[in-house]
């Protein structure tokens, strides 16, 4: 590299003349059209010519979230705290990434201090409450072994693939069938119900009642109360209604086997 | 959401990105929907036709969390990949469901169809992932 490149790129600018910002400022404008792997390579020439960057870290961060790049996501908002240890959108996109992984007591920490630094932070805030929900959901009460072995003696519907009976904090009193992976399948369920609850009354329409998660293996019917979440997986054809109506069904015996 | 948005811009073909608003648009055009939102994965809100009453920051933050839990959560337990999700609470309903930009959420008011509203639903994240597919193939950009 000869003198002259050198300290043109010390001036923060490519050899046709564009300067990092102006590159990031390109990327901007991609990423709000949802050009996700354009607006990525444009940043990746903004941070050769300005490495330390906070904007451009902060924005590859994003653009690998965006292209659902978890690690790459992780690193670039890491070397934004490292240049600024109290940007606070560098750690809600790390607690985004610890809250993906199940990670809820870091997620909720970086929540914490982002609120701190930033308290008018409506995305922190809301992310804030559903973490702390989900840390707070109340457990499967005691006594579920007798509780299991009623309700495993009620009938589920015919074409029933799954069914899991939870604690709101995913904790599992009944599973069929009993597999192996049934008690990180509860955990997802819970938060996934905890989520959908979040989200309902963020948008006013009040807490939880029921969901229906429709995946090529099969449709999951939810219903929930906060305090017990039923899961129920039928074939993946089954018309809402009739899912729906099957799963209130088995919410009503197995609330009332569970209280008994 | 960009309702108003032209399908294709006068004397060129249809990009990706008018196709894309054109699908969204009509998505909050159904009856009983009160509004959507175009949201990347990382949370940015690309589009958004929400209600004022409805603040847009927080409720796609939640949305996003949602979307990448039900993604990753159905992935890592080898459940197959979610189309389509609804949540029902007394006042409400909201749908959420994967684009290729990320994902799509609508808000629909009590008296809506949700049934109705979950078959449109679905063919329009399929439609989305059509057009995205047919940008590609056509060089049509965003």
């Amino acid at each position: 590299m000869g003198v002259l490149t050198r300290v043109w790129r010390r001036l923060g600018r490519s050899r046709r003349g564009v300067s990092s910002v102006e590159l990031l400022q390109r990327a901007e404008r991609l990423r709000r059209e949802g050009r996700f792997e354009d607006g990525a390579a444009l940043v990746s020439d903004a941070l050769k010519l300005d490495p330390r960057s906070v904007l451009g870290q902060l924005l590859a961060g994003y653009f690998h979230a965006a292209l659902r790049n978890a690690d790459g996501a992780r690193a670039a908002f890491r070397t934004v705290l490292s240049l600024d240890p109290e940007h606070p959108r560098a750690m809600l996109g790390l607690a985004r990434i610890a809250f993906e992984h199940g990670e809820m007591g870091p997620a909720q920490e970086l929540l914490e201090r982002a609120v701190r630094v930033y308290p008018d932070f409506p995305e922190a805030i809301a992310l804030l409450e559903a973490t702390r929900a989900v840390g707070a959901a109340p457990p499967a009460a005691a006594g579920s072994a007798s509780v299991t072995a009623r309700l495993a003696q009620i009938a589920r519907p015919d074409g029933a693939r799954e069914c899991l009976f939870l604690g709101a904090d995913g904790a599992v009193v009944f599973a069929h069938p009993a597999t192996a992976t049934r008690d990180a399948l509860g955990a997802h369920l819970a938060r996934v119900a905890t989520l959908g609850g979040a989200t309902l009354a963020r948008a006013g329409l009040g807490p939880l009642r029921r969901a229906c998660i429709v995946a090529n293996p099969g449709t999951t019917f939810l219903v929930a109360d906060g305090r017990h979440v039923l899961a129920l997986t039928l074939g993946p054809d089954v018309a809402a209604a009739a899912g729906e109506r099957q799963a209130a069904d088995l919410w009503a015996r197995f609330t009332a086997a569970a209280a008994a | 959401m960009s309702t108003g948005a032209p399908a294709v811009p006068p004397g060129n073909a249809p990009t990706r990105a008018a196709a894309v608003r054109s699908i969204l648009g009509e998505l909050a055009r159904i009856s009983g929907v009160r509004g959507g939102l175009l949201i990347a994965s990382d949370g940015f809100v690309i589009a958004s036709s929400l209600p004022a009453d409805v603040a847009v920051e927080p409720l796609a933050a939640l949305a996003t969390t949602l979307g990448r839990e039900l993604e990753l959560g159905t992935g890592k337990l080898n459940r197959g990949m979610v189309s389509s999700a609804y949540f029902v609470a007394d006042e409400g309903t909201v749908f959420v469901g994967p684009s290729p930009m990320g994902f799509v959420l609508l808000l629909a008011d009590r008296a809506a169809d949700v049934a109705a509203i979950r078959g449109d639903f679905r063919r329009a994240l399929d439609t989305l992932q059509m057009a995205w597919r047919a940008g590609d193939h056509t060089g049509g950009r965003l």
